[in-house]
C-alpha cells in the first residue's frame, strides 16, 4: 500500500469520488455534515460536505452538492458508474454540531442535516456503520479510502477513529 | 427583488467608504476600552458567492470568535476572531489580568463579548446614521474552536436564503503592533439594494 496516499481537500458544498489510494479531507465542519460512502471490494469511496438538509426546500437548486439528499444521490450515482455494487456500499458521517446559538430558525440546522442524511441513506438502503455527530464543537474529517477509517479531529478533543 | 451580482466602481468605492466609516468608529470604541491606539488595515471588500468565503479566511487553528447577527435593513453577521494570545492580551488591557495558561473563564469571555458588542454597536450606529437606514444587532455569542469551523458555521446559517455576500475583512493592530485579530462582516446581497439606494440619496443621485 502506498504509505502516503494523496490528500484531496473537499470544500464546503463539494464532493469527490475516487479509487484507492487516497485520503479525502474536509476541514472545519460546523453544522455541516461530511458523509463518506465506500465500496470495500471495488475500493472506491466518496466524501461529500453538505450544508443544508434538502434540495426540495431550497429556492436555488443550482448546486446539488449543497444538500444532504441530492449530494448523497450524486455520490451513489458516481460510485455505481465506476462499477461499485449498491449492496456493498456503506456510509459513515461526522459533523452536524451546534457550535453557537444565534438567530432563530438556525438553531437546529445541524440536527436537521443529520436527520436528512440518515433519511436518505435509509431510503437508498445504505447502512450507516459509524458516526460522530452533534454536540457543540467543530470537526475536521480525514477519510481513508483504503481502510475505510474516518479520522475525526477537533480543537480540544482526542482524534476519533470511526 | 432581484439580487445585485456585480458592483460598479462607484458602488464599490461608496460601500468601501461606508464600511471604513463603520469600522473606524468600531475601532475607536475598542481604543477607548483598552486605552491604547487601535488601528486597522485597509478593509478588503468584495461581493462574492457565499460559498467562496471559507477560501478567503483559511485557518485551521483554534480562535475565539465573538459573533453578532445584523438585522433589519442590512442583514448578516459581524465576527471578531482572535487568537488566544491576542484575546488574553485584550482581556488584560481591560481588566488588568488574564491567565494565558488556561482557557477562557466566564469573566474573560464576558469581557470579550462586551468588546464585540461595543464594536458591533458602534459599527451599526455609524452605518445607520450615515445611510439613514435601520440596522439591529443580536446579543453576542462566543465560541472557542477551529477558525474554519466558525466560518463554515456562519456560512451554513446564511446559506438557506443567501447566494452572494458583501464580505468585508480587516485586520487590526494595537499601538502599531500587528496582533492576530480579524473583523469579518458578512452582509447579505439582498440588503445591498437598500444600502445602495441610501448611498445614491446621500450623493444626490
Amino acid at each position: 500500500m502506498d504509505p502516503k496516499p494523496e490528500k484531496i481537500i473537499i470544500g464546503i458544498a463539494e464532493l469527490v469520488v475516487v479509487h484507492n489510494p487516497a485520503v479525502l479531507v474536509t476541514i472545519g465542519l460546523g453544522s455541516c455534515v461530511a458523509i463518506s460512502i465506500r465500496d470495500p471490494v471495488a475500493r472506491y469511496g466518496g466524501l461529500s460536505h453538505i450544508l443544508l438538509p434538502s434540495i426540495s426546500e431550497a429556492n436555488n437548486k443550482s448546486n446539488p452538492m449543497k444538500f444532504a439528499d441530492s449530494a448523497i444521490e450524486m455520490v451513489v450515482e458516481l460510485l455505481l458508474e465506476k462499477g461499485c455494487a449498491k449492496r456493498r456500499l456503506e456510509a459513515k458521517i461526522a459533523g452536524g454540531a451546534s457550535m453557537f446559538n444565534i438567530g432563530s430558525s438556525s438553531i437546529n440546522i445541524g440536527e436537521r442535516n443529520i436527520e436528512a442524511v440518515k433519511k436518505k441513506l435509509k431510503e437508498l438502503e445504505i447502512p450507516l456503520i459509524a458516526s460522530d455527530t452533534g454536540l457543540n464543537y467543530g470537526r475536521t474529517v480525514e477519510f481513508n479510502i483504503a481502510s475505510g477509517i474516518m479520522y475525526v479531529k477537533s480543537a480540544f478533543h482526542e482524534t476519533k477513529e470511526i | 427583488m432581484t439580487d445585485i451580482k456585480t458592483l460598479t466602481d462607484f458602488q464599490s468605492d461608496a460601500l468601501k467608504e461606508v464600511g471604513n466609516i463603520g469600522i473606524g468608529h468600531a475601532t475607536t470604541s475598542l481604543s477607548q476600552m483598552v486605552n491604547k491606539q487601535v488601528g486597522i488595515s485597509l478593509p478588503e471588500l468584495k461581493l462574492i458567492p457565499l460559498l467562496t468565503v471559507p477560501q478567503l479566511v483559511k485557518n485551521e487553528d483554534p480562535v475565539i470568535g465573538i459573533i453578532l447577527e445584523l438585522k433589519g435593513d442590512a442583514k448578516g453577521f459581524l465576527l471578531l476572531l482572535l487568537s488566544k494570545p491576542t484575546a488574553k492580551f485584550l482581556v488584560r488591557l481591560v481588566i488588568g489580568e488574564a491567565d494565558v495558561t488556561k482557557g477562557f473563564d466566564e469573566m474573560e469571555t464576558s469581557v470579550l463579548k462586551e468588546l464585540g458588542n461595543i464594536m458591533g454597536g458602534t459599527y451599526i450606529s455609524a452605518l445607520s446614521n450615515f445611510l439613514s437606514i435601520s440596522i439591529g444587532l443580536s446579543p453576542p455569542s462566543d465560541v472557542y474552536d477551529i477558525s474554519d469551523a466558525i466560518i463554515n458555521q456562519v456560512v451554513c446559517l446564511m446559506s438557506p436564503d443567501v447566494e452572494d455576500v458583501l464580505f468585508l475583512k480587516t485586520q487590526f493592530d494595537i499601538n502599531s503592533e500587528k496582533i492576530d485579530g480579524k473583523i469579518l462582516i458578512f452582509t447579505d446581497s439582498h440588503s445591498l439594494t437598500k444600502m445602495l439606494e441610501a448611498i445614491n440619496k446621500l450623493v444626490g443621485k
